[in-house]
């Protein structure tokens, strides 16, 4: 598994326990390209609020780094990092990235 | 009956903390404490942590640390405040500062890093502290009142945004009770805001006690975002 695919499967995790609590309709789609922000998005404001701190735990289970992905640089940027499963974890490797390198 | 359940309460060296975190633990809960000064003595069922509420660094690593010791976090009782009576023109900024950070801000991270480990079992239950100073207006108490008025709407705020969570956010607003708290405090003072009350008598740390009771039992899951004053106010 490389780096990509680690972040992603934190952030399955993360949905598998969400969707526990969704009826089958409802349930968050596991895969790279669903839309966390927006119209398409299967998630309320109350869901990804969960989705954020649940990533946050599982990231640091995993990594061993407490990150705060809904941060002021998060939330400046021109692309939000919450439009996709995908661009979340390419937004988490860089976080993990600058942690470790002793950057905010 | 409250077995392997965890309670945090902040400002356990002394005072109401002291007498709360006996409370819990005498009544079989995992207690966690914390202050800025180590606990004396000893207490079965109990763990202290040396920290400033305020300090974000700190208490993440606190709740961190009880996520990885207890794995669950059911209560949370935040006690910990300070006071400072002075009338508002002779009060330093650093005063303010100090009183906001840790009745304010320190509130405020215990409830956020709590409700995030306590959604983990989509149960949990926060009680905050206020005091009757706020519905009281007291002069002299401008800054106090004023960090606790803001704990109140913070309490009341949180308690729809935790509601998903099984989570229930509630204000304890006790009336003086005779701790270290009020020492700086004049009698005359004291005697002249307990004659404001419905029931004229200094609290009792038993008053405090019950009222945590109640909103901390799985049965007041329907009872969020209150504020209960002791002594009528």
């Amino acid at each position: 598994m490389n780096n990509s695919e680690t972040m992603v499967a934190a952030i399955y995790r993360a949905i598998d326990w969400i969707n526990e609590e969704l009826p089958v309709d409802r349930k968050i789609i596991k895969a790279p390209e669903t839309k966390l922000l927006g119209p398409k998005s299967v998630l309320d404001s109350m869901r990804l609020v969960t989705l954020i701190v649940t990533t946050e735990r599982e990231i640091q289970e995993a990594f061993g780094v407490a990150l705060t992905l809904a941060d002021e640089r998060a939330l400046s940027m021109k692309e939000s990092p919450f439009r996709s499963i995908q661009s979340l974890a390419d937004y988490i490797g860089t976080l993990i990235i600058d942690a470790r390198n002793g950057r905010e | 009956m409250a077995e392997n359940k965890v309670v945090l309460i902040t400002g356990t060296r002394k005072g109401i903390g002291r007498a709360l975190a006996e409370h819990y633990a005498g009544s079989g809960y995992h207690v966690v404490g914390c202050s800025r000064s180590p606990f004396e003595g000893r207490l079965a069922n109990y763990r202290h942590c040396c920290l400033d509420v305020g300090d974000e660094s700190a208490v993440k690593g606190m709740f961190s640390e009880i996520r990885k010791q207890e794995g669950r976090l059911d209560v949370l009782i935040n006690n910990a405040g300070v006071a400072s009576m002075n009338h508002s023109l002779l009060t330093p900024i650093a005063t303010v500062n100090k009183i906001m950070e840790t009745n304010f801000t320190g509130t405020f991270l215990f409830c956020r890093e709590a409700a995030r480990l306590m959604q983990l079992h989509r149960y949990g239950r926060i009680v905050n502290f206020a005091t009757v100073a706020v519905p009281l207006k007291l002069e002299g108490e401008a800054v106090y009142a004023a960090s606790k008025a803001a704990v109140i709407s913070l309490t009341q705020i949180l308690a729809r945004e935790f509601a998903d969570f099984g989570v229930t956010v509630n204000v304890i607003g006790p009336t003086p009770i005779k701790t270290d708290l009020i020492r700086g405090v004049s009698p005359d003072k004291l005697e002249a805001l307990i004659q404001r009350q419905a029931i004229k008598r200094y609290g009792e740390v038993r008053d405090v006690t019950h009222v945590i009771d109640f909103f901390v039992q799985p049965a007041s899951d329907f009872v969020t975002g209150q504020v209960i004053f002791l002594g009528g106010v």
